[in-house]
C-alpha cells in the first residue's frame, strides 16, 4: 500500500503508525520529518552536545522503526518518542560518565552559530538573551532528573501526566520534581 | 494558608495543574502575600526562560541519515552485541569462561571422588560381604572410610589416610599397616627394608615423603613375611601404628583399613591376578 506525500501530511500520527506497520516507508519518513525537531531538541537540552543530540535523535527513530509492532497506542506517539529519546540520552550520559567526561559543551561553543537557531523569545524576555543564555548554562548543570522534567514541561510543553508516562513515574513525582527543579534554577539565577 | 504550603504549589499553579479548590486557595494567598507574589514572578521568569532556550534546526539530511542507519546495516547483530567492543568484552568474557570452567572442574572432581571411593570401597565390601554382613560395625567403618577419604582432612594423620585412598583409586594398591621402627638410623632401616622387599618380589617406592618415612610395595601374600623378616633384620619388635588419630580411630575408619588389610593378608583373597599390590609404610622414629 503506497501513500503519496500529500496524503500522509494530513493524517494523524496514529494513522501513520498503522501505515508504518503495514510497511509504508513514506509514512515512516513523514513521522520522522514531523517529529525530528522535537526529538533533536529534547536530546540537545538533555545532553547539551550537538553531535550526541543528533545521534540520539536519529537512533530514537531507528528504535521506533524496529519496535513499531510493540507500540500499543495507549499513549500518544510523541509521548513514546519522548520516552525513547530520554532513555537514549540517559544511556549517552552514562556512557560519558563511565569515561569520566562531561558531554556538555558551553553555549558559547564556536560551532554554535552554525546549528543553533534562536527561538522566539516571549515579549517579557525580549532583550534578555543574556538571562536566557545563563539560564541554559545553569539548566545544563542541574541534576539529570530535574533537567528532564523541565525540558519536557517548558520546552515540549507536555502535561504532568504525559511527562509521567514518558519518564515512567507517578504524576505526584513529576509535580514535586518540577517544583524543586524550578526552585533550584530560581535560586541559582539570583 | 501558610507561605510554605503556598510556595510548594506555585509551580503547579503556573502550569495549570492544580485542582480548582486548591488553585483558589493559592491564588487568594498570593494576592495577599507580597513575598509569595514575588516568588511566583521569579518562577514564571525561570519557566519562560527555559521555554525560550534556543532550538536546534535539524539538518536537511536528517531523514536520509535515519534511513541510512535503518538500511545501511547498522543493525546490531547478537554477535556484535556479544563481542563488541572487542578490546574489553573478549578478554572479560574469556576470563569469565575460564573461571566458570575452573569452578566446573572443581565441582566435577569433588562430586566424582566420593563416588569413586564409594565404588572402590563397595567392591571390597562386596568381596567381604559375608564378614560385613556379620559385622555391621565393619560395614560402618568401611563406609566411614570412604566418606573420610573424600573429605580432604587437614591433620597429618588424616593426610596419610587421604594418600591411602588415592592409592586405592589410582593404582589398585592396598595400604597395609604403618610399621614404626624406634631408635634406628633411617638410612639403615631403608636399606634393610629394600633388601628384604627385593627378596619378596617387592621394592621401596621412590616417592618417600621424608627420610624417616618411606613406603614398600609388596605382593599382598608377602606382607606377613616382609614384616617378620624386617623385624628379624632390624632386631626390633614390630609395632603397628594407626593411620588416624585416637578420636577417629574409636569410630573406626582407620581401623577399617587395617581390618581390610588383615583380612586380605589372612584370607589371601587378593591374588596377583587382581593386579593389586600392598603398600607398607615404614616410619623411623627416635627412641623414647
Amino acid at each position: 500500500m503506497s501513500v503519496g506525500v500529500e496524503t500522509v501530511e494530513t493524517v494523524s500520527d496514529r494513522e501513520l503508525v498503522a501505515r508504518c506497520r503495514a510497511g509504508d516507508e513514506a509514512a515512516f519518513a513523514e513521522l520522522v520529518t514531523r517529529h525530528q525537531q522535537r526529538a533533536l531538541n529534547v536530546a540537545y537540552q538533555l545532553l547539551r552536545n550537538h553531535e550526541d543530540a543528533v545521534e540520539v535523535a536519529q537512533d530514537a527513530f531507528v528504535n521506533i522503526d524496529r519496535h513499531m509492532a510493540e507500540f500499543r497506542g495507549d499513549c500518544e506517539f510523541t509521548t513514546w518518542l519522548h520516552q525513547i529519546v530520554v532513555n537514549l540520552a540517559r544511556n549517552k550520559l552514562r556512557w560519558w560518565q563511565r569515561r569520566g567526561q562531561q558531554a556538555m559543551v558551553p553555549l558559547d561553543d564556536p560551532h554554535r552559530p552554525e546549528w543553533l537557531a534562536a527561538g522566539d523569545p516571549p515579549d517579557t524576555l525580549a532583550g534578555q538573551t543574556e538571562f536566557v543564555e545563563r539560564l541554559g548554562q545553569e539548566l545544563g548543570r542541574l541534576p539529570r532528573k530535574f533537567r528532564e522534567v523541565l525540558v519536557l514541561r517548558n520546552v515540549e510543553e507536555l502535561s504532568y501526566e504525559e511527562i509521567a508516562v514518558a519518564l515512567r513515574c507517578s504524576v505526584g513525582t513529576v509535580k514535586s520534581r518540577i517544583a524543586r527543579a524550578r526552585e533550584e534554577l530560581r535560586r541559582r539565577m539570583q | 494558608m501558610r507561605c510554605r504550603d503556598c510556595q510548594r504549589e506555585l509551580s503547579a499553579l503556573l502550569d495549570g495543574e492544580l485542582p480548582a479548590a486548591r488553585r483558589a486557595a493559592v491564588e487568594t494567598h498570593v494576592a495577599e502575600c507580597a513575598g509569595c507574589r514575588q516568588r511566583l514572578a521569579e518562577l514564571r521568569q525561570v519557566a519562560a526562560g527555559v521555554a525560550a532556550l534556543p532550538r536546534l534546526q535539524p539538518s536537511p539530511q536528517f531523514v536520509a541519515e535515519v534511513r541510512c542507519k535503518l538500511h545501511g546495516g547498522e543493525r546490531v547483530t547478537w554477535v556484535e552485541r556479544l563481542f563488541q567492543p572487542v578490546w574489553w568484552k573478549v578478554p572479560l568474557e574469556a576470563a569469565a569462561a575460564l573461571v566458570v570452567l575452573g569452578l566446573a572442574a572443581v565441582w566435577v572432581n569433588q562430586s566424582r571422588e566420593p563416588a569413586a571411593v564409594r565404588s572402590q570401597m563397595g567392591a571390597k565390601a562386596d568381596r567381604w560381604g559375608p564378614a560385613m554382613a556379620e559385622s555391621p560395625r565393619l560395614r560402618e567403618e568401611v563406609e566411614g572410610t570412604a566418606k573420610l577419604a573424600a573429605a580432604a582432612p587437614v591433620e597429618s594423620s588424616a593426610r596419610a589416610m587421604r594418600t591411602s585412598a588415592s592409592d586405592v583409586l589410582g593404582r589398585r594398591q592396598l595400604v597395609a599397616d604403618t610399621i614404626v621402627v624406634e631408635g634406628a638410623d633411617p638410612a639403615t632401616v631403608q636399606r634393610q627394608a629394600a633388601q628384604v622387599a627385593l627378596a619378596l618380589d617387592g621394592r621401596v617406592l621412590p616417592s618417600a615423603r621424608t627420610a624417616q618415612t618411606f613406603q614398600v610395595e609388596l605382593p599382598p601374600q608377602n606382607v606377613l613375611a616382609f614384616k617378620s623378616q624386617l623385624v628379624e633384620v632390624s632386631g626390633q619388635p614390630e609395632r603397628r601404628k594407626s593411620l588416624l588419630s585416637r578420636d577417629t580411630r574409636t569410630n573406626g575408619p582407620a581401623g577399617a583399613m587395617v581390618a581390610m588389610t588383615r583380612e586380605t593378608e589372612t584370607a589371601g583373597e587378593l591374588s596377583d591376578a587382581d593386579g593389586a599390590s600392598a603398600i607398607l609404610e615404614i616410619q623411623v622414629v627416635p627412641s623414647r
